[in-house]
């Protein structure tokens, strides 16, 4: 059997998303038993790898922090025989740092469809992010859900165009709208404060409407100057709650994820919008439904256990003899 | 072709623009070439890996496309390295002046651009864009139902865009459209009237794809520059063109700066179109007969197919390298026997004075090499410090300068990257022709530079002086100033020692390391001059344990040592009357703390009543020179600094050489031993590798004392000691220079011999002025350049949430549009604008209320700032600055007002009210007149007031002009309004109720303007003239003012103010008359084209009369050209004038184009 490594790609007291590392650990645990499967801080890696052995690292994060420097850990795997997959989570945004990991890993996997076919090197696979099972919700209470429109994330230029523009359209309804980096509204639909991860998945729980709006302001996206296409986490979270989510002005990507307008609404201004959100709003049980198949497809296709197998499938492709290595290296660590 | 047709080719491929938003060009290429079948294998590489890539395989073709960002430094040294140099130019004739100049590195060059081949030297050849199977393909809809956009237009946000695209939706305002405009800083905020986040942004190359394949029309606009003849014209569209035919998009195409019909078949499988008419004619057409469009459609896709994919590029490529002569004269040159260059870098250099064992060595083998290499310096200059800038100086081997580098005073342990000493390193290395470098030290440089030299792929040699490279602690000294020990020690013990060391935060050591690894990798060879400094570095950077790169090998004695040693035998004189001569102990070298200065002097004192006589031979730290004085120690001499070979080492008996940090390797220790005097060392790194305890000399722990007084007593008590280790003393405890230099040598030769062609192609290449190297482009990732300060979250910083929109007003837009076409708005020019000043991109203007203005292009635009009097706004609200065109273009900025003191002590007693308007980006404005109006409703009712100023926009700039002749007269020149399709009623009118005097079409400069007198504006806007009076008395009461009505492809009104006419009043002889003249002029520039009649008509209780036949036609013909008609004059129209001034013209001729020229930058500003 397997055995597994799981690790954040930076420190985790600096990484707000080290949630991730435990959700795919729990998806490798689904497919290959707990026992098979841990979780490793960043700085014991070295250390982890040596003693424990393990037959595939996945590091799964960001490449961008100043600490990540991943040749130490490399050298690691290579002496102890492991395979190092590095599952970026950043791409596009933080494409220019791929370079840090990309002469390390045996196997890359980018959360991004479109960015993998810009890596200068081979062995690179695309898997998108997934939503954890156990934060399924029942539809139950959908129709008396207190909040009708729900947003949270950074302000960035994109969302504050499109949050400024459909303001009216918000005001119509019980909305909410926060994040770091927004302008308050008197109104309060507004809000600037940052909400813990945890808490955006009750507001999930608690909303109609999720919107979907992506991200146009990259940390380190100079090289190639590349669009994200592929939905982030957050998609698949709120679609696993249970949510009707709107996506302003999606990639044609988003068709392998989720069916447009069946399991995701998509609009690409506001009077779009609009158009059908009144509806929505003015048929609670069409909205129900669509929020209804977004999670069940989202339970068969978008969970971490499919990744988990996604992933370990990717590296057998790549790595034929990947299997047949693993018994071998267990056998002279036995001798040893 | 290189090695003939039938070879199977292999093909080196470089973006050579590193920052490539379009590399999807190049992956298409990739692909294309690839599949070819006389390739056998292509590369694609970045600058990083370049010449590492072209040397490790004999390749046929290095094939450099884009173009733009070239990094020369680079290309230059590849060039000898391929059989052939190819260069695909993408962007001229934008970048063609930065291209040219490197034509001759290449024996081939293709230009995207027709136009451009002549520019370039012989064997250029044009070779256009072309579209990508791998990327753009889709199948073509089959019924027009499956289409999800009308019509689509995706790309930059010229102005002539925005223009254009703002047209269409006033024209065609029901298409379901999908704009995607991209906006950068260097662009003016012209907007749609829709709301920003309907179109501002930018798309994936495969959501464009998909969008032109889902549009109905495709749209491709020309982008149009400032005007100024400066900027050439493209003669071959871009790729788009060939990209959206292999989506399966219909094109209709602008070929305004560029045709197409070399490429497709227009009315066959595009539609192209020169002016906004034709392209809506072709719109309607298009959408009404979807058959005909999808065939079109499908046409093109066929033929993008089987001419115009990069296959088809490929192709050509190839049949012109055919053609090409069999010898490569680049690669057949063969250079004449030479002196290879070889640069030491380093911090410093025996000439610059208080030097060390480095600057002692690096002489040495200079010395020893000097007849076979030609050796450089490169260093840092101390000197300048003094002047509060950075100098790094090139010399020659007798360290003569050739060439300085400046950049300002920064603190280069910390930080690790300065781009402009990159960049000036990396042009040494080309000018200078730099063939092998040994890297002797970095400190006090960027430690980039080997990261420089690597992208060059010069050879290079790292010699591991000190620790630097581990760690900024470069002895490896922890914050107690002892050896941290740090190859058995986790980093988090870094974190510790630097935190709590010098308040580096966590995580430091680790970026710094990042970095460092780099570096270490771009060495090609290091050598660690002992085991234990090896174990250091391989422990860090295990990667050096895997190669062969990492040697040992101690560096020589000093060539200049003059002492040839001799067997020292302590006589038995001496050892029986050992009290008649002191024990002579030395301390040589630098006498700092790190060197054991403190354990010394400890020592010393501990022993001053002993025969143990202490001299120190060295340059004294100045923290040591008051002790030194302090102490008084009867004991200890002090002889100073020396230079190389003056030290005589043989009068003494013993060396303390107690460093408290790991050595790594001596020199020292090595002269002492030549010079039989006994060592006394620590216990740790070289010293300890080097030393065997006991044998060949003593080794103590570091801060040693006690055990360093005990072996000094035992010696000074039994000299024999002394003999016995020197007995021990054999030649191969240390290096000679020559052979030290001639492992070396076997480096050098090795590296070079590795590394062929390390020179520059061609010889006498001078660095063109284009950017130089820097690291990013050898794929290093900075968070940023201060280890020290590691920022997690780089890259730009967060937008402002209190960021405007480009079109804040969006959502009333309609709404106002509907009360124009309503006809509920009127125009009060009862009330005056003052206009303090105009600002134009946060420049005020100077006259500009009285003198016509070109206005240069701008990224903000044009606001006013000026005050009215207060009662002006009773009762009103919404108020904003409106432009507004004849043609139907309305742009809304909004208007702050505000309280001012000046006016308050300027009009006591007078309530005035300051404005200032938001900037109005004069670029989106389309050809025509525009009136600037200061908006607003009074009791539910929108009126304007007009402002004494006005815009006229052509394709040669934006003019602004005022609307009166100072300050007094009030003559009113304005925008017609658009009127409501039933607005007034027909009213007959007996002959000679109504006379006009004069009905003519004008041009502007009548207007008492200097225009054309100081100016040299020739534009003249024309405007119809009306003017006349009318006899109250013949009227109902209620009649309060005239107006004129236009009736034609659009229904316009405009009031014709009141003028006196004394004559009128003294022939009727009714004073109640003296006002009763009319005057009337109307702005006809941006009238849609077509036959208009003019209408005299009247207003009263807010209902509006016309008269019921027209006073003439007005024709307005396609370029903007007006004139008036002969329309028979009818007894229901109002009389004409007795004496008419009529001033008629028949059918102007075409008018030229106006011109706006200025003799020099000042003029055109005015």
């Amino acid at each position: 059997m397997v055995k597994i490594c799981v690790s954040s790609s930076f420190p985790e007291r600096l990484n707000v998303n080290r949630g991730l590392v435990d959700s795919l650990a729990e998806g490798f645990q689904t497919v290959l038993g707990k026992d098979q499967v841990q979780v490793c801080p960043y700085s014991a890696l070295p250390g982890f790898l040596t003693r424990k052995v393990p037959d595939l690292l996945v590091m799964i994060g960001s490449a961008l922090h100043s600490s990540g420097d991943y040749s130490a850990i490399s050298q690691a795997c290579k002496r102890a025989g492991v395979t190092f997959v590095f599952w970026t989570v950043e791409d596009p945004y933080e494409f220019d740092a791929n370079s840090k990991f990309t002469q390390y890993a045996d196997i890359i996997i980018s959360n991004d469809a479109y960015a993998v076919k810009y890596y200068p090197r081979d062995q690179v696979f695309h898997l998108p992010l997934a939503a954890p099972e156990r934060i399924a919700k029942s539809l139950v209470n959908f129709t008396a859900r207190p909040l009708d429109i729900f947003f949270c994330g950074v302000g960035f230029k994109i969302r504050q165009r499109i949050i400024v523009d459909a303001h009216d359209i918000f005001a119509r309804y019980n909305s909410r709208i926060l994040g770091d980096n927004w302008a308050q509204t008197p109104d309060g639909i507004v809000q600037n404060h940052r909400v813990p991860a945890d808490v955006i998945l009750d507001y999930y729980h608690n909303s109609k409407v999720v919107l979907n709006i992506g991200r146009d302001h990259a940390y380190a996206n100079e090289t190639r100057g590349l669009k994200s296409v592929t939905p982030g986490p957050r998609t698949f979270e709120a679609a696993m709650t249970g949510c009707v989510q709107f996506y302003y002005q999606p990639s044609a990507f988003l068709a392998d994820y989720f069916e447009p307008d069946k399991e995701i609404v998509t609009f690409n201004d506001v009077f779009e919008l609009e158009e059908k959100l009144d509806y929505l709003m003015n048929n609670p049980l069409e909205a129900m439904a669509i929020a209804k198949r977004a999670q069940k497809r989202c339970l068969k296709d978008h969970t971490f256990a499919r990744r988990a197998e996604q992933l370990l499938a990717i590296v057998r492709s790549a790595i034929p003899t990947f299997d047949a290595s693993r018994k071998t290296a267990t056998k002279i660590i036995k001798v040893g | 072709m290189p090695g003939g047709s039938d070879r199977q080719l292999r093909i080196l491929l470089l973006d050579t623009k590193h920052e490539n938003p379009n590399h999807y060009i190049v992956l298409g290429i990739k692909a294309a070439l690839a599949a070819h079948p006389r390739v056998a294998a292509v590369k694609l590489v970045g600058y990083a890996d370049l010449i590492g890539e072209a040397r490790k395989a004999d390749f046929d073709i290095c094939l450099a496309v884009d173009g733009e960002a070239i990094a020369f430094d680079i290309l230059v040294r590849v060039r000898p390295l391929v059989k052939r140099m190819v260069l695909w130019t993408f962007d001229d004739p934008y970048e063609r002046d930065r291209t040219i100049p490197l034509a001759s590195l290449f024996d081939l060059v293709f230009t995207n651009d027709e136009g451009s081949v002549t520019a370039y030297p012989d064997n250029t050849f044009h070779l256009p864009l072309a579209a990508s199977p791998d990327q753009e393909v889709r199948s073509i809809p089959s019924n027009n139902s499956q289409y999800k956009y009308d019509i689509s237009f995706i790309g930059s946000a010229w102005p002539n865009r925005v223009q254009f695209l703002r047209k269409l939706m006033r024209v065609m305002p029901d298409l379901k459209h999908r704009f995607v405009l991209h906006y950068n800083e260097f662009l003016p905020a012209s907007y749609l009237d829709l709301p920003d986040s309907s179109y501002v942004g930018s798309v994936s190359h495969h959501d464009f794809a998909e969008i032109s394949n889902q549009s109905r029309i495709n749209l491709t606009l020309h982008r149009e520059f400032s005007g100024d003849g400066l900027n050439p014209c493209a003669s071959t569209p871009g790729p788009r063109l060939f990209e959206v035919g292999l989506a399966g998009g219909y094109q209709l195409i602008d070929i305004n700066e560029t045709p197409v019909d070399k490429y497709y078949k227009a009315g066959l499988e595009v539609d192209v179109f020169n002016n906004f008419n034709d392209c809506i004619d072709l719109i309607r057409d298009r959408l009404a007969n979807p058959k005909k469009r999808i065939e079109m459609a499908r046409a093109a896709q066929r033929h993008t197919r089987a001419q115009h994919l990069y296959a088809n590029r490929v192709r050509e490529i190839f049949e012109r390298l055919d053609a090409l002569p069999d010898e490569n004269p680049a690669v057949a040159s063969t250079r004449a026997p030479h002196k290879p260059r070889l640069l030491f870098v380093t911090h410093n250099t025996i000439a610059n004075g208080n030097f060390g064992g480095v600057e002692v060595y690096q002489e040495t083998v200079a010395n020893e090499l000097r007849n076979e290499y030609e050796i450089f310096y490169y260093r840092p200059n101390p000197q300048a410090k003094k002047l509060g800038v950075l100098e790094f100086i090139l010399t020659d081997d007798r360290h003569r300068p050739l060439h300085r580098v400046h950049a300002p005073e920064m603190d280069f342990v910390r930080i690790m990257s300065q781009p402009v000493i990159e960049g000036a390193f990396s042009r040494l290395l080309v000018d200078y022709e730099i063939e092998l470098i040994h890297y002797h030290h970095l400190i006090h440089h960027p430690i980039t530079l080997p990261l420089i030299s690597r992208l060059q792929g010069i050879p290079s040699v790292f010699t591991t002086h000190d620790f630097y490279i581990v760690c900024s602690r470069f002895n490896l000294l922890n914050a107690r100033n002892e050896y941290c020990d740090i190859a058995n020690h986790p980093l988090s013990l870094c974190d510790n020692c630097l935190s709590s060391g010098e308040g580096v935060p966590d995580g430091s050591q680790a970026y710094r390391r990042y970095l460092a690894r780099e570096v270490i990798k771009a060495f090609d060879h290091v050598i660690a001059n002992t085991p234990s400094a090896q174990r250091v570095f391989s422990s860090v950077y295990p990667e050096l344990a895997e190669g062969d790169s990492l040697t040992q090998l101690g560096p020589s004695l000093p060539n200049v040592t003059p002492f040839v040693p001799s067997a020292r035998k302590e006589t038995k004189r001496e050892i029986e009357g050992a009290k008649a001569r002191p024990l002579r102990v030395v301390f040589f070298g630098n006498f700092s703390r790190i060197k054991g200065a403190d354990d010394f002097l400890a020592a010393a004192g501990m022993l001053c009543d002993s025969n143990i006589k202490f001299t120190i031979c060295g340059r004294i730290d100045a923290e040591y020179h008051p002790v030194l004085k302090d102490l008084k120690l009867q004991n200890v001499e002090v002889r100073g600094a020396f230079s190389p070979g003056e030290l005589d080492l043989t009068e003494f008996d013993v060396a303390l050489i107690i460093s408290i940090w790991p050595e790594t390797y001596c020199i020292t220790l090595s002269e002492a031993w030549r010079a039989g005097v006994v060592p006394i060392a620590t216990q740790i790194g070289a010293l300890a590798d080097r030393i065997k305890p006991n044998v060949n000399g003593f080794t103590v722990p570091p801060h040693g004392i006690g055990e360093i007084v005990e072996l000094l007593q035992q010696m000074e008590a039994d000299r024999s000691l002394l003999d016995d280790i020197r007995a021990n003393i054999t030649p191969d405890l240390w290096l000679t220079p020559e052979q030290h230099c001639n492992a070396l040598r076997d480096i050098y030769a090795r590296l070079l011999n590795a590394h062929p062609a390390a020179r520059p192609a061609g010889g006498g290449w001078r660095s063109p002025n284009l950017p130089p190297v820097d690291i990013r482009l050898a794929n290093v990732k900075l968070n940023s350049p201060n280890w020290t300060t590691p920022a997690d979250v780089p890259g730009p910083p967060l937008p402002s949430p209190l960021r405007p929109h480009m079109n804040p007003l969006w959502n009333s837009f309609r709404a106002l549009k509907k009360e124009f076409s309503d006809g509920r708005v009127s125009v009060d020019t009862s009330h005056f604008l003052h206009v303090d000043h105009i600002i134009h991109d946060g420049q005020p203007l100077g006259d500009s209320r009285l003198q016509p203005l070109k206005l240069p292009p701008a990224r903000t635009g044009l606001s006013l700032v000026g005050w009215l009097q207060s009662s002006s706004l009773d009762a009103c609200d919404d108020i904003r600055l409106l432009a507004r065109s004849a043609n139907g273009d309305m742009i809304q900025r909004r208007v702050t007002l505000n309280e001012r003191s000046d006016l308050l002590q300027a009009f006591p007693g007078q309530a005035c009210t300051g404005y200032a308007t938001e900037p109005l980006p004069v670029e989106m404005l389309d050809s025509g007149v525009y009136s600037l109006e200061l908006s607003l409703v009074r009791h539910g009712r929108r009126v304007l007031f007009p402002f004494p100023l006005a815009l006229i926009c052509s394709k040669f700039g934006v003019l602004l002009i005022p609307t009166t002749a100072g300050q007094t007269t009030q003559i009113q020149v304005d925008v017609p309004l658009i009127e409501g399709p039933s607005e007034s009623r027909k009213m007959h009118i007996p002959r000679g109720v109504v006379v006009v005097d004069e009905l003519s079409v004008k041009a502007s400069n009548a207007f008492g303007n200097p225009l054309g007198s100081t100016s040299k504006v020739t534009l003249q806007p024309e405007r119809l003239h009306v003017s006349g009076w009318f006899n109250r008395l013949e009227l109902p009461q209620d009649i309060e003012s005239a107006y004129i009505f236009l009736r034609g492809p659009e229904n316009y009104k405009m009031a014709a103010g009141p003028t006196p006419r004394p004559d009128v009043a003294e022939h009727f002889g009714v004073e109640g008359m003296r006002q009763s003249g009319f005057e009337a002029n109307i702005w006809l520039p941006g009238l849609p084209q077509g036959r208009y009649e003019v209408f005299f008509g009247l207003k009263g209780l807010g209902v509006f009369y016309e008269v019921e036949s027209p006073l003439d036609a007005l024709e307005i013909d396609a370029d903007g050209g007006a004139a008036l008609g002969s329309e028979p004059v009818t007894d229901t129209a109002p009389t004409l004038a007795p004496i008419i001034n009529r001033t008629t013209k028949k059918r102007k001729p075409r008018a030229k184009p106006p011109i706006l020229k200025a003799k020099s930058k000042d003029e055109a500003s005015i």
